[in-house]
């Protein structure tokens, strides 16, 4: 297996992974995907919120996510909200970005690098 | 609702670098990012002091990289990052270059520190001095007033032509009422005044600064009680329940923030009031000092037109500007005799006095006059701060002309214009860096200074602090300033390749060009510190003048205490009142150290003693003209005396003014030059107009005595009455008096026996200020003094920088030139011809920048005029010997390299040159 995946697409970055990762479960707004990269990370990435709308604005651009409206459990919330999902692109993109680490974890396994050996 | 607001704050500056972001990018993410900033602004603070710091920094950097790639990306400056892999490399290839540049050129800087530490520590200076004046201006002037929507807030003032005053009358009850029944444009109108109420205390009575107002009060201002409620339009009505609300810290002293405080009874001046409510933290209006408010109960019954003893402001109705809002007022006005034809003085209101609304933003008015001042002290040191600029700047001329090799070899071997700019920006950057960090530690210091310094009539200025802002413009500054500086090199580059490898060879004198640049940069600076040194000058002799203006009494070790007001019930008589002060007064006499102790209504320098209109007999005053004006005041034995107040006539008062019922009075020069221009006015006799009384009888001129202001030109004459006598009237009213205390030792130290025995006497009085006659003239003196320090700051750093500036322009001429100097005299030039030439040269670039300077700072005077006191803004005496200081200054600064170049040894500057 190569870097690249059936698509051909090219690798996702780290942080835009964690933004279709934290738009799995269903639209978010900017503030709550941040929480969740951080959260998933376990803090080892903490966009600022400049850099996490520029990424986001990225991914709209590359078809990955696009605008939604809020979930109806959220629809009090402060209008100036603006929620993001996945496209099927996006989704896609996910899939294939996911298939990619595993190929990479498996060929860890095949060289003993992962588990690390005690 | 309070709760939702907090949520929506940003930290300082972040709606700003919103703002910077493309206007394309903020219509899709603006809005969405200020919602996440404010979110995550609120989880910061609740996490405390680190978090927010943290927080702050973090996302201001992140705010200012994505508004700069987005503007780049909106330019089209970007190489669409299609392939992850290539955009990865590059960006890496982009990181490592910037890395790499800045290594070398920190090698560069630290190889010559000279150079570096001058730039760090003039941009430094500058910087922070800017920064630290810039916060107070931001937190004074450009920052909202604390309250909701408070720029449709208006402070309902009024100007009267027929009295030349064109602002400052405040407003009447009358007034007011007119307006709260019929104003459309301003929606809710309130009226409040100071007053001090007397309230039990731990240690005996205190005195309370309390405002009193009416119901509208909370809804014009736009707050709620934290706790309780506000009072209602029925106890706001005459005959309504004695209700109070109190301010949070007071809340928190008296009760300790007990909750329960609701319902309780607060004793204020001997009548009880129910406390009703508790305004939030930090809500302080009419004045820092407030700690409750009361009803003012008012009805159109006891409305007066005239007397304008209220403040009043309303809240403009939407979309409504101030100006319309003045125009209606005006119509309002105009109506008063037939809207109050009870009230025969709303004729003298309108036809007399001309009366007109000056209504202003509230903002306008409490930040007053101090405005001006800052806004010019900005000025000062945004001059200081292009004098710095100017000065690095012409190192980096002279730095980039000695580096003019290094450069071509570079581009020779193949480095682009883009390379070469990164080789000159990153220094820059460095450098304004370095002395951006060195100003923002300056700021803090000098901002502590500047609250530690201010006049305490500055107004907001306990709310300044170093905040973010402070941050975010030394961050803009040092910004500028590298792209300024790191500029000039670039511009000099247009010289191209081969002229400057064709010039490496030898040292040449600097092209016509260059020299024409540097001589710029120091003509500007000579320029820029005669405008400083002009302002500072006049500055100075404005406190010159007023400092030596004769207050009319001595200040010197006297103490001035201002009692609580007697209460009518305990002293139902003026005869009662007086005989307590008498008590007091002869136990403070019996007190070691004690020279003198009086009486008066009417202290220097309090500025509550205003003026009543008086007639003189046989003058019979036209109807429709304004009556003459003069200020009384009641005075204890002694008084004159005491204070050192001269007699230039007639007789002080004595022994038969309290028992005869004559009826004596003392009035002041100013008073007889006025109203008995050329006559005696001893013996003559005048009617108070209020009163339908006897005449007073003129029986002695002191000098006049400062009471509004030491600079204040129109303070009204004043007349003296004894304490005691023509009892018939009670005006002044005696139930609130100050007593002045002449000391042979520091006056404070007696404050702790004189409070024991007033509480002795009668537990219910407080002292309600404690201060000496001294600081009463300081306070007065301060904001003069304060201003003239600050700009004589400016003046000195901006000349220093400049001197520097010169000597280091001449110094570097004579080290280019020492090659054509050495041929000169080897010629036969004598040293005093090559000291005169260097000199020459030197002082037409000076004389040329005092030119440029003389134009500005005559252009600019009108500026600094509401400033000065006494001196013209163009004085020619000052603008003379500032400019001769200046040139001298100036000439010795390209002396001393002249005479360098005279010793010059031919040989030697030959062999090196």
């Amino acid at each position: 297996m190569t870097d690249s995946n059936d698509d051909g697409r090219a690798p996702v970055g780290d942080l835009p992974f964690h933004i279709l990762l934290a738009l799995g479960d269903g639209p978010a707004h900017g503030y709550a995907i941040g929480k969740d990269v951080e959260d998933r990370s376990g803090g080892r990435l903490d966009p600022t919120t400049g850099a996490l709308y520029q990424a986001l604005k990225r991914l709209s651009e590359e078809g990955l996510i696009a605008p939604a409206a809020a979930p109806e459990s959220e629809e009090s919330a402060d209008a100036r909200r603006k929620y993001f999902a996945l496209t099927a692109h996006g989704r896609s993109a996910v899939a294939a970005e996911a298939r990619r680490l595993e190929s990479l974890v498996r060929a860890a396994r095949e060289k003993k690098l992962y588990p690390a050996s005690a | 609702m309070r709760e939702r607001d907090e949520g929506r704050r940003l930290a300082p500056g972040h709606r700003l670098l919103l703002r910077l972001h493309p206007a394309e990018y903020r219509a899709d993410f603006g809005q969405a990012m200020e919602e996440t900033l404010a979110a995550r602004w609120l989880e910061a603070r609740r996490r405390g002091r680190r978090a927010r710091a943290r927080f702050w920094t973090r996302e201001t950097i992140g705010l200012l990289t994505s508004a700069a790639v987005e503007r780049l990306r909106a330019a089209g400056y970007t190489r669409r990052p299609r392939e992850g892999a290539h955009r990865t490399k590059g960006g890496i290839r982009m990181m490592e270059g910037i890395g790499r540049e800045g290594r070398h050129a920190v090698r560069r800087l630290v190889r010559s520190p000279a150079f570096a530490l001058a730039a760090v520590v003039t941009l430094g200076l500058a910087i922070g001095a800017n920064a630290a004046i810039f916060t107070v201006v931001e937190r004074v002037v450009l920052s909202p007033l604390p309250y909701a929507d408070a720029d449709r807030i208006v402070y309902l003032d009024h100007g009267a032509r027929g009295l030349d005053r064109m602002r400052g009358l405040s407003t009447t009850s009358g007034l007011h009422w007119q307006y709260a029944q019929r104003a459309r444009t301003v929606r809710d109108v309130t009226l409040y005044q100071n007053i001090e109420l007397t309230a039990p205390g731990a240690e005996g009575a205190v005195n309370i600064p309390v405002a009193r107002t009416t119901e509208a009060f909370t809804r014009v201002l736009g707050v709620v009680p934290a706790l309780g409620r506000w009072f209602d339009a029925e106890e706001a009505r005459p005959g309504g329940a004695p209700v109070v609300v109190l301010s949070h810290g007071y809340w928190q002293r008296q009760y300790g923030g007990a909750r329960d405080v609701l319902g309780r009874t607060l004793m204020l001046s001997g009548g009880a009031h129910e406390v009703i409510g508790v305004m939030p933290r930090g809500f302080a209006f009419p004045s820092r000092e407030t700690e409750m408010w009361i009803a003012h109960q008012l009805d159109e019954t006891n409305v007066r037109v005239a007397s304008f003893n209220f403040e009043g402001i309303g809240r403009l109705a939407d979309g409504v500007t101030v100006e319309t809002a003045r125009a209606e007022l005006d119509g309002l006005i105009a109506q008063l005799p037939q809207d109050f034809p009870g009230d025969e003085s709303s004729l003298a209101v309108v036809e007399q006095a001309g009366t007109f609304s000056s209504a202003v933003p509230l903002k306008d008015w409490v930040v007053g006059a101090t405005g001006r001042t800052l806004w010019i002290l900005l000025g000062a040191v945004g001059i200081v701060l292009l004098v710095a600029c100017a000065n690095v700047a012409n190192l980096f001329l002279v730095r980039a002309e000695n580096r003019q090799r290094e450069v071509s070899v570079r581009q020779a071997m193949g480095a682009g214009r883009r390379s070469i700019a990164g080789f000159y920006l990153a220094e820059t950057a460095i450098l304004a860096a370095v002395g951006g960090a060195l100003g923002f530690v300056l700021a803090v210091g000098g901002v502590r200074l500047l609250v530690a310094l201010g006049p305490e009539s500055l107004p907001r200025l306990h709310e300044v602090g170093i905040d973010a802002s402070v941050i975010l413009f030394t961050m803009v500054l040092s910004l500028l300033a590298a792209l300024v500086l790191g500029a000039i090199p670039l511009l000099r580059r247009s010289a191209g390749l081969a002229a400057s490898l064709h010039e490496s060879g030898r040292a040449n004198t600097a092209t016509v060009l260059r020299m024409r640049a540097r001589n710029v940069l120091m003509g500007a600076q000579v320029a820029l510190a005669l405008v400083l040194l002009i302002a500072s000058a006049l500055l100075g002799r404005s406190f010159q003048r007023m400092r030596a203006v004769d207050p009319g009494y001595v200040a010197e070790s006297a103490l001035l205490i201002r009692l609580g007001q007697l209460t009518t019930m305990s002293y139902e008589t003026r005869e009662e009142a007086v005989a307590f002060y008498e008590t007091l007064l002869a136990r403070i006499r019996a007190m070691p150290g004690v020279r003198a102790a009086v009486a008066t209504t009417c202290p220097p320098l309090s500025s509550y003693c205003h003026g009543d209109p008086v007639s003189l007999p046989g003058r019979p005053w036209n109807v429709g003209d304004l009556p003459p004006i003069a200020s009384f005041r009641r005075i204890g034995d002694g008084y004159f005396q005491a204070l050192g107040i001269r007699l230039i006539r007639g007789r002080f008062f004595d022994e038969r003014d309290h028992s005869s019922p004559t009826r004596a009075v003392v009035i002041d020069e100013r008073m007889a030059e006025l109203y008995f221009p050329g006559e005696d006015a001893l013996g003559r006799q005048i009617y108070a107009m209020n009163e339908e009384d006897a005449p007073y009888e003129i029986v002695g001129i002191v000098n006049h005595v400062m009471t509004w202001g030491v600079t204040s030109r129109d303070q009204p004459p004043q007349i003296y009455l004894p304490l005691l006598s023509h009892t018939a009237d009670n005006t002044p009213r005696v139930h609130a008096m100050s007593l002045v205390i002449r000391t042979d030792r520091d006056p404070m130290d007696l404050v702790p026996a004189i409070r024991a025995a007033t509480t002795e006497l009668d537990a219910a009085v407080p002292l309600a200020l404690v201060t000496t006659l001294d600081a009463m003239l300081r306070a007065d003196r301060a904001p003069m003094a304060f201003a003239m320090t600050l700009i004589a700051i400016a003046g000195a750093v901006a000349l220093l920088l400049g001197l520097i500036g010169i000597y280091g322009v001449i110094s570097y001429l004579v080290a280019q030139r020492s090659a054509e100097i050495g041929v000169r005299m080897a010629l036969g030039a004598r040293p005093g011809d090559v000291a005169g030439m260097i000199l020459r040269q030197g002082a037409s670039v000076a004389v040329a920048g005092l030119v440029v300077g003389f134009v500005v700072a005559v252009a600019g005077s009108r500026l600094l005029n509401a400033l000065l006191y006494d001196v013209s803004a163009t004085d020619p005496a000052t603008y003379s010997i500032v400019a001769a200081l200046l040139l001298g200054v100036a000439l010795l600064a390209c002396w001393l390299p002249a005479r360098r170049a005279a010793r010059l040894d031919p040989v030697d500057a030959l062999r090196n040159g």
